[in-house]
């Protein structure tokens, strides 16, 4: 028993070294676990958009929020709203070859000046709320991405380094200049392939 | 998230129920238990090192024509294993891995214990909510005859809450096989395997793993069935 103890408390203490890197945990919740606050903007101006929509809770490190996520137009919607219910930004998945030439241009340029090779997995337009008037403005701006440019460029990519690879969460700006990165966990595949 | 997640368990248990129905109809079959440990090491480099320990035993051997479970149902050992993988990524979602096994078989059954050589490319990729993984594996089997093996496998892993598998989460994978064998003392046979497991993210580097694999073998020439309740604890350090 002792010796089964030492090794869980082993296997723990190496799972909070991993937790370093971003550790992101989303929680699948009803609707009705929301805050109050954002389950009035969601009855107001969410409701009649679509009729899928996941509800969840999300830790990151300390900070705790809430999403709402749905598709549209075949376009996928993610809004983050705070513990207290307010919005906090709108975020929208599109295809790379979606973006304006012009950024995608420079956010190719970037991959390739800092790694020897990338594969951009994900990339995410955010809106966020303290650049709008008012809740309702920020969800618009984000429902009409093509005449309403973002306010920051979300990437996921896998990235080559001195002979290894990366997964890295990287921002840039609206005119596609780099903001920060941080490393995303790797998945892992080993338990699916041996 | 309740609702949600019983309702993906109906799912599995009707799948269940299925496989359990089909499998009563058939003959020449065989049930095992087959739990396996193995922790996986990884660093900054390219390179990880996986070491696996397993045990196999039947627990069911219908006897045809005879609904006798009491002589049915018994524990009899088939191996134990040690086995050992090197492995390197390669490209943006590779891993190539050559490999060793050993059967410690004689103790068991009387039978050579075998050693068997393996090499494998996998190819792992997340597509929104859920991992696929291919892998494509070629092992040498040296027993008292030697063996070849080619074969594939198509698994995907659904998470069973939010969008992807954290630490003390479920999750469900579902695979099929196909398996390829010949040698110089054998015709070639063909066999398929399908499973589905329970698995359960313990800790971020640690999943446990409950399910049913079917396998239905040489089913060009005597076809056989075989079910194996697996059960794994994977580690990754």
């Amino acid at each position: 028993m002792k010796k089964l103890f030492f090794i869980l408390l082993i296997l723990n203490s190496l799972s909070t070294i991993a937790q370093q890197k971003k550790s992101e945990k989303e929680e699948r919740i009803s609707k009705d676990e929301m805050p109050e606050k954002a389950i009035q903007f969601f009855n107001e101006v969410l409701f009649e958009e679509t009729n899928t929509y996941r509800f969840y809770f999300e830790t990151d490190g300390k900070r705790k929020s809430y999403e709402t996520k749905f598709k549209k137009n075949k376009v996928g919607y993610s809004i983050e709203f705070g513990e207290d219910g307010n919005l906090q930004d709108v975020e929208v998945t599109v295809p790379l070859k979606k973006l304006n030439a012009e950024v995608k241009k420079r956010i190719e340029k970037f991959f390739n000046e800092q790694y020897s090779g990338f594969r951009i997995e994900k990339v995410q337009l955010q809106y966020l709320h303290q650049q709008s008037k008012n809740a309702q403005e920020t969800y618009s701006r984000a429902s009409n991405i093509f005449q309403n440019k973002p306010d920051n460029y979300e990437i996921v990519a896998k990235v080559k380094i001195d002979g290894n690879r990366k997964h890295l969460e990287v921002l840039f700006d609206a005119s596609g200049n780099f903001i920060k990165k941080r490393e995303i966990a790797e998945n892992s595949y080993d338990y699916l392939i041996f | 998230m309740i609702i949600l997640f019983s309702k993906k368990f109906r799912f599995l248990f009707f799948f269940l129920i299925l496989l359990f129905g089909k499998l009563s109809a058939q003959e020449n079959f065989n049930g095992f238990i087959n739990p396996a440990i193995s922790v996986s090491i990884k660093n900054e480099t390219p390179w990880s090192y996986t070491f696996g320990i397993a045990r196999r035993d039947i627990v069911f051997t219908d006897i045809e024509n005879k609904r006798n479970f009491s002589e049915e149902v018994k524990f009899e050992g088939q191996f134990l294993e040690l086995n050992h993988f090197t492995s390197r990524k390669v490209g943006f979602y590779g891993k190539v891995s050559a490999g060793i096994r050993y059967r410690f078989i004689e103790t068991f059954t009387g039978k050579q214990n075998e050693t068997r050589f393996i090499e494998q490319y996998a190819y792992g990729k997340k597509l929104n909510r859920f991992k696929i993984a291919h892998r494509l594996r070629l092992a040498q089997r040296f027993r008292e005859k030697t063996t070849f093996r080619t074969r594939y496998r198509f698994s995907v892993e659904f998470p069973l809450n939010g969008d992807n598998v954290d630490a003390k989460e479920f999750l469900l994978v579902t695979s099929a096989e196909g398996v390829w064998e010949f040698g110089k003392d054998e015709l070639p046979n063909f066999g398929v395997r399908y499973s589905n497991y329970i698995g359960y993210k313990i800790f971020d580097n640690a999943v446990i793993n409950l399910g049913l694999e079917y396998r239905y073998r040489n089913f060009t020439q005597n076809p056989y069935t075989q079910l194996f309740l697996i059960s794994a604890l994977k580690v990754s350090l």
